[in-house]
């Protein structure tokens, strides 16, 4: 009986280390997610329009129903991450409508410009009218195409 | 009203793979949890694939062909498992040894659902679209897929490069049939998805590890993966790693247990398994090929009736495979486009610019192996286990794992040398936790298997 005991005890005393080690994974793990959450709580109230993907291109929708390509304009660096994501966030609002960076040459155009000049210029040089203008500053403009 | 039509697309999965698997494994008792785990891994893969169908047939996602088509499969398997319970009494039940079924399993399921459903459920509060590959990648080819009509493979198009148009789609094909009953696409239900695979990947871990390893410490390994915050932020992001881990771990466990019972019926099950593996990403195609040349050696190996038994189990194996991989084998051959993120600069570098790059792809491995901060110890945790138990880590019945790992992991980091298109940290820094991520609950069931008194 004593031996079953002993080996039991042997069995368990080699695996021990084992035991604490991943409780203390588990302790660490539990720490971060009570600091993640602690932190969630405190800029829940900054990032409610933030998170919405694409919130700035909601309510453009409704006009590009059924068009297949329409042409994006921005005098943004879409290399850098945060203007890329901006244009990324509008293609998935705007899906199934592909926005296409390379090409203007499509019947509507978005133009997503920091500069109120800039877009003018664009305008005039795409021959374009702005058929809606949103409260961010999103253009959707129509051209006159032959 | 809305809540069920969002969830009921998933119940249908879950009774065809459910019912498919009790069909094929009739003879063999395994645990409820493994059936269940097996059977909705299966049963969304399966509906993953024949929504696809409606694309090739009616040229667009029409709603009620999906509807009506996996319905119909649906019934066709209720009518055969009530043909096959009429006709059961007459078999000789062959029960698999390894795996128990006793009321303490509903147990240790309603612990690993209290435990794991409220944590990922916060994450998707704060992340109710996913990461951002998740709407950027996966979810935007499930918009156009859903609402696209004729023109879903726009998907394909080079303008929409950010978005990888050369992967795989069965995930994006899930959460369409997750959307089927619904009038536009919902923000639940990828949340619901990445949900269901994590429940599912972690169930199966547990129920293969259950009759082979420490009870007390296969409790407590599973709850350090199911707390660690890098795990719940990864396995709620809604990426297709969390997918690609799930048929992964189901191809090798079918595996593992097509060898222990040397029972044809695994067999079978692990071709479907391998079939949809490779529809999940392009490490999961890769995946299902290093699966594909191991499985005769590693079935054969020890088992002297070998000739006879390699033709057997091949013929099982490929039968399994061929009806999941004709939906990926038409997407590779005749939509996906080529991949236009890669670039191999490597011969016009200068050495000491190939000898930085090694030197960055090995230690961002050793890093990710020692970073606290990341995974909290557990690569370090299950390395220590896998050094204690290193005599057990060849077992005959696990020594897949680590040939599959090794060349996996030689396969990843020279794609990861000879890439040159994008910066290597940056790549290495976004996309090697993912890598890992995938391969946890593989790595988790060898090290943990590896850990059993063999008496």
């Amino acid at each position: 009986m004593n031996k079953i005991i002993k080996t039991q005890l042997n069995k368990y005393y080699k695996i021990l280390p084992f035991f604490l080690g991943v409780i203390l994974i588990i302790i660490l793990n539990i720490h971060q997610l009570l600091k993640e959450e602690t932190l969630f709580h405190q800029i829940s109230s900054y990032k409610t329009f933030s998170s919405i993907i694409g919130a700035h291109f909601q309510d453009i929708k409704p006009l590009l129903q059924g068009v297949e390509y329409v042409g994006y304009y921005t005098n943004r660096n879409l290399s850098i991450p945060k203007n890329n994501k901006r244009y990324s966030q509008a293609q998935f609002v705007l899906a199934p409508t592909i926005l296409d960076t390379n090409n203007l040459n499509h019947s509507f155009v978005i133009l997503d410009c920091t500069d109120k000049s800039i877009v003018e210029k664009k305008l005039r040089q795409l021959q374009a009218i702005p058929i809606k203008i949103n409260q961010y500053g999103i253009i959707v403009a129509e051209r006159m195409l032959p | 009203m809305q809540y069920i039509l969002h969830i009921f697309p998933f119940f249908i999965s879950c009774y065809i793979g459910w019912a498919i698997i009790g069909l094929i494994l009739h003879k063999y008792k395994i645990s409820s949890l493994m059936h269940l785990c097996l059977g909705m891994g299966l049963g969304l893969g399966i509906n993953g694939e024949t929504t696809f169908i409606s694309f090739l047939l009616l040229k667009q996602f029409n709603q009620y062909f999906v509807i009506i088509f996996n319905t119909a499969i649906a019934i066709i398997l209720a009518g055969l498992q009530l043909y096959k319970r009429q006709s059961k009494q007459k078999q000789n039940h062959i029960e698999y040894k390894g795996i128990l079924k006793n009321k303490k399993e509903i147990i240790e399921f309603v612990i690993l659902f209290t435990i794991l459903i409220p944590l990922l459920y916060i994450q998707n509060i704060h992340y109710p679209y996913g990461g951002w590959d998740a709407w950027s990648v996966w979810n935007l080819k499930a918009r156009f897929l859903f609402l696209a009509k004729d023109n879903w493979q726009d998907i394909f198009s080079p303008i929409l490069w950010r978005s990888s148009p050369h992967y795989p789609i069965l995930l994006p094909l899930i959460n369409v049939w997750g959307w089927s009953l619904l009038s536009q696409p919902s923000n639940i239900t990828p949340a619901i998805t990445a949900t269901i695979f994590t429940f599912i990947s972690m169930g199966l871990l547990f129920s293969m590890l259950k009759p082979h390893t420490n009870l007390i410490l296969l409790y407590l390994t599973i709850i350090a993966i199911i707390t660690n915050p890098l795990f719940l932020k990864l396995a709620s992001s809604q990426y297709c790693d969390i997918v690609l881990g799930y048929y992964l771990l189901a191809t090798i466990s079918c595996l593992i247990m097509a060898k222990q019972t040397k029972e044809t019926p695994f067999c079978f099950l692990t071709g479907l398994f391998t079939g949809i593996l490779s529809f999940t990403k392009p490490e999961g195609l890769i995946s299902a090929g290093i699966l594909f040349l191991l499985y005769i050696p590693y079935l054969v190996y020890q088992n002297k009736r070998h000739i006879i038994y390699a033709k057997k189990i091949t013929f099982k194996f490929i039968a399994g495979l061929s009806i999941t991989s004709i939906i990926p084998a038409i997407f590779y051959i005749i939509y996906a486009p080529t991949n236009i993120t890669f670039e191999n600069k490597i011969l016009s570098m200068p050495l000491l610019e190939i000898l930085f790059r090694i030197r960055a792809i090995f230690y961002s491995y050793f890093m990710n192996l020692i970073n606290i901060n990341q995974w909290h110890g557990l690569l370090l945790f299950l390395f220590i286990l896998l050094i204690a138990h290193q005599k057990k880590a060849s077992d005959r019945y696990i020594i897949i794992i680590p040939i599959y790992l090794m060349i996996y992991m030689g396969i990843i980091s020279f794609y990861y040398f000879i890439n040159t298109y994008f910066e290597i940290n940056w790549w290495l820094n976004v996309t090697l936790d993912r890598i890992i991520f995938a391969l946890l609950p593989t790595i988790t069931l060898w090290i943990l298997y590896s850990t059993k008194e063999r008496t």
